[in-house]
């Protein structure tokens, strides 16, 4: 345990409304610089012991299984090989893996959650109360868990350059030409936090952005208590590509908006990156809320932003409405279009060759369109049936 | 006429309708689907190059110069655990002289040392007036 109540010596845990340590027992507030952790120079060389030395037995269940005793209970509390604080599961009390944020290992900064457990189920519902092709189930949806999760981050700063080529299509007379643009050039970002969790995906960790770096304070193992957090698991290669992969984007971006000469479908077919980290990165914990439920069995989780409040998932959807209402807007248009046809093609007498190919052009648009954006829709889903994350939130103790 | 009325009725209907389904969908089922933007992190790209390219020149750069550049000089292993890093690590690890030079750089004129690092990156041989990331005749 991190802190007790001065007051009463009950477990204190961090209310993220009031930004205080708050005393359950006796209703006590204390801001986390005010108060020591009292058992840390005692507890920070206690060690999380594997359990195959703790048991002396080997086997896949308790591979990455690590046995930690409570401070208050003395009770066993069973850990990953990165959590960093968690909950014990006989006296409830917050518990902080002292050996595992010592020293190097210790973030630097630490963004307080800022979002209660009710106000982010709340803001979820607010969600997907709204959503038209989302089930009634999962309208209702009853979390099986909610965890609140302090993420690992490394905050990158970097310096940039890459050379593309943009193709484009510009218009000559009554045809299009292919014409190709050269744009190198380089950039420098600024405080990109790259989450340094081996379990989250970084599609799933960009998503839960932004966060204001501006809120961030100097660690405190106070602020961790009453949530959970992990320390960081990732290799220098995950950070650069993450960090390159980003900026790919960014660099992109602009290329493709600095090509005006008129043309149009432009696209980078060359690409030459190359991206420097500075050394200096800062090692910060970061918010979020995640939430498990079963839909038809099948795990989901939501997670949401502990800072901001932003909710970020893909959820499954009702098909019988969807393609109904696929079909009868198809069949409707399709009559409306095929009696405004009737009309007005033998007024313009024999098609041009031109016309055809823009209408089959206009039409194959709107299909690919129509299957991108569901596309995406899959592979969000996808992510929120992540059974990886699912089981890293439920294998929390608490 | 008829018919071919009915096929380009029944391609446009279906066209919009499942553009329209689509955008419904991913309104309504993907939710918090956006990230930071430049503007969070403060990107600005400076352009040290911008002009249009010829077939010939398109096709050498394509060839020869589209290569991702792997690792960096003077930088802690990709294999090895992200970790903050001791006075000593942080002594080792200093950026060379040339990497200084451009990150002090950053959006002036393009220095000498920014030009070795970017021809130290390109493939040997004679690749003269072939579009180059920094290009001094620009």
């Amino acid at each position: 345990m991190a802190t007790l109540c001065k007051n009463c010596g009950h477990a204190l845990v961090f209310d993220p409304t009031s930004q205080k340590l708050v005393c359950g027992a006796c209703g006590g507030a204390f801001a986390p610089e005010e108060i020591e952790a009292e058992a840390m120079p005692y507890r920070e060389d206690l060690e999380a012991v594997s359990a195959e030395k703790a048991y002396g037995e080997k086997s896949a269940d308790t591979m990455d299984c690590y046995v930690y005793t409570c401070s208050e209970c003395g009770g066993e509390i069973i850990i990953n090989g990165t959590e960093a604080s968690t909950t014990c599961v006989y006296c409830g009390n917050p518990n902080v893996v002292f050996s595992r944020i010592s020293k190097q290992k210790r973030p630097e900064l630490v963004l307080p959650f800022a979002i209660t457990k009710e106000k982010a189920i709340e803001l979820v519902h607010e969600k997907i109360d709204k959503g038209l092709f989302i089930p009634k189930d999962i309208k209702h949806f009853k979390p099986e868990c909610v965890r609140g999760i302090y993420i690992p981050y490394w905050i990158v700063n970097a310096d940039y350059m890459n050379a593309v080529v943009v193709s484009g299509r510009v218009r000559r007379g009554k045809h299009s030409v292919t014409r190709y643009y050269g744009r190198a050039g380089e950039m420098h970002i600024k405080n990109l936090p790259i989450d340094a969790s081996r379990v989250l995906t970084n599609e799933s960790s960009f998503r839960l952005e932004p966060y204001d770096l501006t809120w961030l304070k100097p660690f405190d193992e106070d602020y961790l208590a009453g949530f959970y957090s992990n320390v960081s698991d990732v290799v220098y290669d995950d950070l650069r590509r993450a960090a390159l992969g980003r900026a790919n984007e960014y660099f992109a971006e602009e290329a493709l908006g600095d090509v005006h000469d008129g043309a149009s479908n432009k696209k980078i077919i060359s690409s030459h990156p190359s991206i420097r980290l500075d050394r200096d990165m800062v090692y910060a914990m970061l918010p979020a809320w995640f939430i498990t439920f079963r839909y038809k069995g099948k795990p989901n989780t939501i997670l949401v932003n502990g800072q901001s409040g932003k909710v970020v998932c893909g959820l499954p959807w009702n098909k019988i409405l969807f393609y109904t209402l696929l079909v009868l807007t198809g069949v409707i248009v399709t009559v409306a279009a095929f009696l405004l046809l009737r009309e007005i093609l033998p007024l313009l007498g024999k098609i041009e060759g031109r016309i055809f190919v823009l209408v089959i052009a206009g039409i194959v648009t709107l299909f690919v369109t129509g299957f991108g954006k569901m596309k995406k829709v899959f592979e969000n889903i996808k992510r929120t049936q992540d059974k990886d994350i699912f089981v890293f939130t439920k294998k929390r103790q608490g | 006429m008829d018919v071919l009325s009915f096929i380009f009725a029944l391609g446009l209907g279906f066209g919009i309708a499942c553009w329209a389904c689509g955008t419904l969908l991913d309104k309504s089922n993907n939710i918090g689907d956006s990230t930071g933007t430049k503007d969070t992190y403060g990107v600005h790209v400076h352009f040290t190059c911008e002009r249009r390219l010829g077939n010939n020149e398109t096709n050498t750069f394509c060839a020869n110069h589209d290569k991702p550049i792997e690792g960096e000089n003077n930088a802690p292993r990709g294999s090895e655990l992200v970790h903050r890093l001791s006075e000593e690590e942080l002594e080792r690890y200093k950026p060379t002289a040339a990497e200084e030079a451009a990150a002090a750089r950053r959006f002036g004129n393009p220095t000498e040392d920014e030009f070795s690092i970017w021809d130290s990156q390109q493939p040997s041989g004679d690749f003269k007036g072939v579009f180059k990331p920094l290009d001094k005749e620009e």
